[in-house]
């Protein structure tokens, strides 16, 4: 496969039974780059990376490692890669730091490179002074830095985190993101998905945008927003009937989109803030109570909601 | 090799860790051996041991010679006779601890003699059944002796022996030693320790538990999201099933040896040749490897699994004579046994242990190698489909 990306995947295709679980993905990272694929939850972002990874087989599609073909060079591939899942992929009864020997042996490294590369990686997630206790004793955050760093212990040329801050708390959040944030760009070409747009925002340099199955948009976070147009959002608070004001919403002038979620309605509007007085007679008309209105600059939940008509968070 | 190395040394280091193997491959069977064989009795596993009260209300020529059949070689050892001095008394020693009463009523010699019936009363006891059967069994193997020589008296007078030389040919006729008795000793020619029965048993029992921690922890790793890991290291699913393999076969096989040390040392069990033994234990090892993958691999969860390898491991105990002797089950379950690799471990285990020459059990392992090579076989590619990318 041609390409000078670390990672170059196209078409990728997964079905089980007669769900299709994946269609016609495909996007290239470069080396240094940060790609960020964001979309909801079962838009098909675990099994995109599983098939890159080689724990799925896919149904179609191709998918090259640092220049390795993984159907045919599957060891040199998988060599390239270092895999964060989402679980805690742990021995919960070793220590962190025998926990991190094992992996380091799996790929190869002996003696004092293991050595120093466990130490470096526990020094990067800031664990030095407890690798030495057990897993199941350290708090859940911990055990998600010690995560991300079993996949780094190798130095890979591509390192694919699947969602490394689903349940943890705000300080550990913060804590995952610096350590990300602090592996540096030499060269390590990083897959990161994600539901939460603050991280791919924060974190990625590009971003795909994964929903039901299809890849529907890619590029940097100003390219993404650029799609969006003239268009700002705007976040009603209001009580009664959302879905119903949602829908008289949607038919006022200059409004293109309209979705009600968690207690609120969100809107896609072409001037935002000429169209407001007949947002709000609208409202009134539709016999809502609006408390409060937000006008937001075009940001990737606003693309979102631009490009699939729905919020992320759906 | 190298990466199955590394992932059996992180298994062995983990099964230590949370003690698991030291209590399921060595402490439990250790103990439950060392129970068993205690309650058996540690002087001989098939030696039988019973006292009766004997009461000789005749003290004729005829119950002497019934009195001095306990002073046999055969019997010497297993059966002591307290004298008491009536029937009473010996009906109320049966109400307590002795096994069985015999009560030879006065005149007894004199009506044998004369040809007239005449009975030895055997008084048994509820707690003792089979003591009381021992005992129902020796009186009447005397009593047929006695209708014997009544006939061989009636001979003799008729042939024309003198009448007064009755009481002496009775009573010569009586004592005389049988003409064929039973020798009972075991295949090998020595009788089998309780110890040496149970502690194979119990080794081979808790050996399917030892050795399903290995197969186990294949959904220990998929349940820990750490067979993803694995997955996608760079390694074959071949080094990852090898690594689980090795590490099963380690455990397995050290409880087995640690137990032979330990029942040898602690309750005198007889093991055999020492490399016979070995070989039977690589056997008995590899076939409980083969049927606890297959019985793992079919479950979805490591509880399922524990459910299943469970019933599985005691049914095979069961029907392979591990919790009972199988020399005193029905034919049906004799031949069962032969179905278990539980039972053709224990047939090795116990001719060797009876002091049987090592090529006594090659039966014992072609058997445990078909077990393994089929189960083994078939969970092999079942385990593949666990660790490949589906």
């Amino acid at each position: 496969m041609p390409g000078a990306g670390v990672l170059v995947c196209s078409g990728l295709r997964k079905r089980y039974g007669r769900r299709v679980a994946v269609d016609d993905v495909g996007f290239e990272i470069a080396a240094g780059e940060r790609y960020g694929l964001l979309g909801p939850n079962g838009a098909g972002k675990t099994t995109t990376i599983s098939m890159i990874c080689g724990l799925l087989r896919r149904d179609g599609g191709e998918v090259s490692v640092a220049g390795q073909a993984v159907d045919e060079r599957a060891t040199a591939a998988r060599a390239a890669i270092g895999y964060v899942p989402q679980e805690i992929a742990l021995y919960p009864d070793l220590t962190g730091r025998e926990n991190l020997r094992f992996f380091a042996r799996l790929y190869g490294l002996t003696g004092r490179t293991q050595d120093e590369r466990v130490d470096a990686c526990l020094e990067l997630v800031g664990l030095s002074d407890r690798a030495g206790e057990r897993v199941d004793k350290y708090s859940g955050g911990m055990q998600r830095r010690l995560n991300i760093a079993a996949g780094l212990l190798h130095d890979p040329r591509l390192l694919v985190l699947d969602e490394p801050t689903v349940g943890v708390d705000p300080q550990s959040r913060i804590a995952i993101l610096d350590s990300i944030e602090a592996l540096g760009t030499e060269g390590l070409a990083v897959l990161y998905t994600t539901h939460y747009m603050e991280e791919a925002q924060r974190l990625c340099d590009r971003i795909g945008i994964l929903d039901e199955r299809r890849l529907v948009a890619e590029g940097t976070r100003e390219e993404l927003v650029a799609l969006v147009g003239g268009e700002d959002r705007v976040r009603l608070s209001a009580d009664g009937d959302l879905t119903a004001l949602a829908a008289a919403l949607g038919a006022v002038e200059g409004i293109t989109q309209a979705s009600a979620a968690d207690g609120r309605v969100d809107l896609m509007v072409l001037g935002a803030r000429r169209a407001l007085p007949r947002i709000l007679e609208a409202a009134t008309r539709a016999g809502a109570s609006v408390s409060g209105v937000e006008v937001v600059e075009p940001d990737l939940e606003a693309v979102f909601l631009h490009l699939t008509g729905k919020a992320l968070r759906d | 090799m190298r990466i199955a190395l590394v992932i059996a040394a992180k298994d062995l280091r983990q099964r230590l860790r949370d003690r698991s193997a030291l209590v399921v491959g060595v402490a439990a069977p250790l103990m439950l051996a060392l129970i068993i064989s205690a309650a058996l009795g540690g002087t001989g596993f098939n030696s039988f041991h019973a006292t009766y009260a004997l009461y000789d209300g005749d003290h004729g020529p005829v119950a002497r010679s019934f009195t001095a059949i306990f002073r046999t070689p055969q019997l010497r050892r297993a059966v002591r006779i307290r004298t008491v001095r009536s029937a009473a008394e010996a009906a109320s020693l049966t109400k307590h601890d002795l096994a069985a009463a015999f009560v030879i009523p006065p005149g007894f010699s004199g009506s044998v003699t004369a040809g007239d019936p005449a009975a030895i009363r055997v008084i048994r006891s509820r707690a003792d059944l089979i003591g009381g059967q021992v005992a129902v069994d020796i009186a009447g193997a005397f009593a047929a002796r006695v209708e014997g020589s009544q006939l061989a008296v009636r001979s003799a007078l008729a042939a024309g022996a003198p009448a007064s030389h009755a009481d002496a040919l009775v009573a010569r006729a009586t004592s005389a030693p049988p003409v064929v008795t039973l020798a009972d000793t075991a295949a090998g020619g020595r009788q089998l320790q309780p110890a040496s029965y149970f502690g194979p048993a119990m080794a081979i029992f808790f050996l399917f538990f030892t050795v399903g921690l290995g197969a186990r922890s294949l959904l220990a790793e998929r349940r820990q999201a750490t067979l993803a890991r694995l997955q996608a290291a760079p390694i074959s699913a071949r080094a990852v099933l090898g690594g689980k393999a090795i590490a099963s076969f380690v455990l397995g096989f050290t409880s087995m040896l640690v137990l032979v040390v330990v029942s040898s040392a602690l309750l005198g069990a007889r093991w055999g040749h020492p490399l016979a033994v070995l070989l039977l234990i690589v056997a008995a090892v590899l076939a409980a490897m083969g049927i606890t993958t297959l019985v793992v691999t079919a479950a979805k969860t490591e509880e399922q699994a524990g459910g299943y390898s469970s019933a599985v491991g005691v049914v095979l105990a069961l029907l392979g004579g591990n919790f009972i002797p199988i020399s005193s089950a029905p034919a049906v379950l004799r031949r069962l046994t032969l179905l278990t690799p539980n039972g053709w471990a224990l047939r090795g285990f116990t001719d060797l242990g009876t002091g049987a020459r090592a090529s006594a059990i090659v039966p014992s392992i072609v058997a445990l190698a078909v077990f393994a090579a089929v189960t083994g076989g078939v969970s092999v590619a079942r385990a593949n489909r666990v660790v490949r990318a589906q």
